[in-house]
């Protein structure tokens, strides 16, 4: 045969007939829930389950009264929390001047020029505590009614998600408690994901990763989980997003907002 | 990937652990065939398989629409693969055609064929080799294809385009 003619038809069709007699071991699967049952997660989301739907939706509507009502077309009523965006009203510093944070235990300084707004969204084991930047950010909280093929019952699902454009960075900050979050050990390998490394932030255990999201350069985001002090299973978690042109700066801003974070308590020194 | 129900990873996303459980047994084979055609070893393959699920299931929060599970874990399990490749000295590598049961297959010349090709698949670059397997084993476009590996798609076609030329010049010096 011409290797010719034979690529890529017969490329295809070898790795077919090869690739589908491969089996993994066969507790693979098993082994990796394992794995994932011991390992943190940056973003749990709050899921209940309403199996005594009456009672349990009485519950979810007199606990989200207050929240603004939106419907979700495909998935039948949805009620959704306020959401929290950084393109707020704050006056624009001139560049190079510096904000401060200091709430929630977490202190350190972020570019002026920033919007913030307070976000305090819970969403079960998670507070989103702010959101940061010259980009987006959003938290929402919707119930699910399913349909018919579907094989759960109401349940609520919240979210909190950033948005940027070219040129800008938003940051989400936010505290986790509960197992799975914390502590952080880094004397344990096994603690961290692919791409992770442990680094020191304000004095305590971190993990850090620096992650491309987009093949074209243009997004990318970092992700930092921080040691909450006194606490055994808390965590606060800073994620930044951020798009080009500009990227390099953008880094160094959120590099920088994140070697300025001080804790309150203090870290033990 | 398999077609995972829609409400599974909606509810895995939720932050329902026996969902992703469910999630796991139901891709993990296609995730390790996957892994194994861009990496050298089935021990590789199955730590790359490990690490796209504890990724997926760390980030899984950030997916936006569930529809999209099967390119964004696709793009997972790709880039878990490469890393493998990228991470660890190769001690031990195995050949692709080795790490495959192939016991059952006919020695037939169309094997042979096959098995030839298999083995000048085993040679390219773990990029080569990614791009390749995309395209011609998870039969995506080239679109889709380059974005599992996450590169502009004239990358992509560039990329595809030197591998196969490979491929070809590798079985004319080796007939």
């Amino acid at each position: 045969m011409n290797p010719e003619e034979r690529l890529p038809g017969a490329l295809h069709a070898a790795l077919d007939a090869a690739l589908d007699a491969a089996r993994p071991s066969p507790d693979l699967a098993d082994r990796i829930v394992e794995r994932v049952s011991a390992s943190g997660r940056r973003a749990a989301r709050f899921n209940s389950r309403m199996l005594v739907a009456g009672m349990a939706a009485l519950v979810l509507v007199v606990a989200l009264v207050p929240l603004a009502i939106s419907l979700r077309s495909n998935r039948g009523p949805a009620i959704a929390a306020p959401s929290a965006s950084a393109a707020s009203k704050t006056p624009t510093a001139p560049a190079g001047t510096l904000a401060h944070f200091d709430r929630d235990g977490l202190a350190f300084d972020y570019p002026a020029s920033w919007t913030a707004s307070v976000s305090g969204f819970n969403m079960h084991y998670i507070t989103i505590l702010d959101f940061l930047g010259t980009g987006t950010g959003l938290a929402t909280c919707t119930a699910i009614t399913p349909g018919p093929a579907d094989q759960f019952l109401t349940s609520t699902e919240c979210g909190a998600y950033l948005h940027v454009q070219p040129g800008q960075v938003a940051v989400e900050l936010s505290s986790q408690d509960g197992p799975p979050h914390g502590p952080i050990d880094p004397t344990n390998p096994a603690g961290l994901s692919s791409g992770e490394k442990y680094v020191t932030v304000g004095g305590l255990p971190a993990t850090f990763q620096d992650d491309l999201v987009s093949g074209s350069g243009a997004m990318v985001a970092l992700n930092w989980t921080l040691s909450m002090p006194g606490e055994i299973y808390g965590t606060y978690s800073i994620h930044a997003e951020f798009k080009g042109p500009g990227a390099a700066e953008m880094r160094a801003q959120v590099e920088t907002l994140v070697a300025s974070i001080r804790y309150d308590p203090a870290a033990p020194s | 990937m398999t077609a995972v129900a829609g409400h599974l990873v909606l509810a895995a996303r939720s932050g329902d652990a026996s969902a992703f459980e469910m999630i796991v047994h139901a891709e993990t084979q296609a995730a390790y065939r996957l892994a194994l055609s861009i990496v050298r070893s089935p021990a590789e393959a199955e730590d790359a398989v490990q690490e796209a699920f504890l990724r997926a299931w760390r980030d899984i929060g950030k997916l936006r629409e569930v529809e999209l599970w099967p390119a964004w874990f696709r793009k997972l399990t790709v880039r878990s693969a490469l890393d493998q490749t990228r991470r660890r000295p190769r001690v031990r590598e195995v050949d692709l055609e080795m790490a495959l049961d192939l016991s059952g297959l006919e020695r037939s010349v169309d094997t042979a064929d096959r098995l030839e090709l298999i083995a000048a698949f085993d040679r390219p670059s773990p990029d080569d080799r990614a791009i390749l397997a995309l395209r011609f084993y998870a039969d995506l476009e080239i679109p889709d294809a380059a974005a599992a590996l996450g590169i502009p798609l004239g990358t992509a076609k560039s990329r595809l385009h030197r591998a196969l030329e490979r491929l070809r010049e590798q079985m004319r010096r080796e007939p």
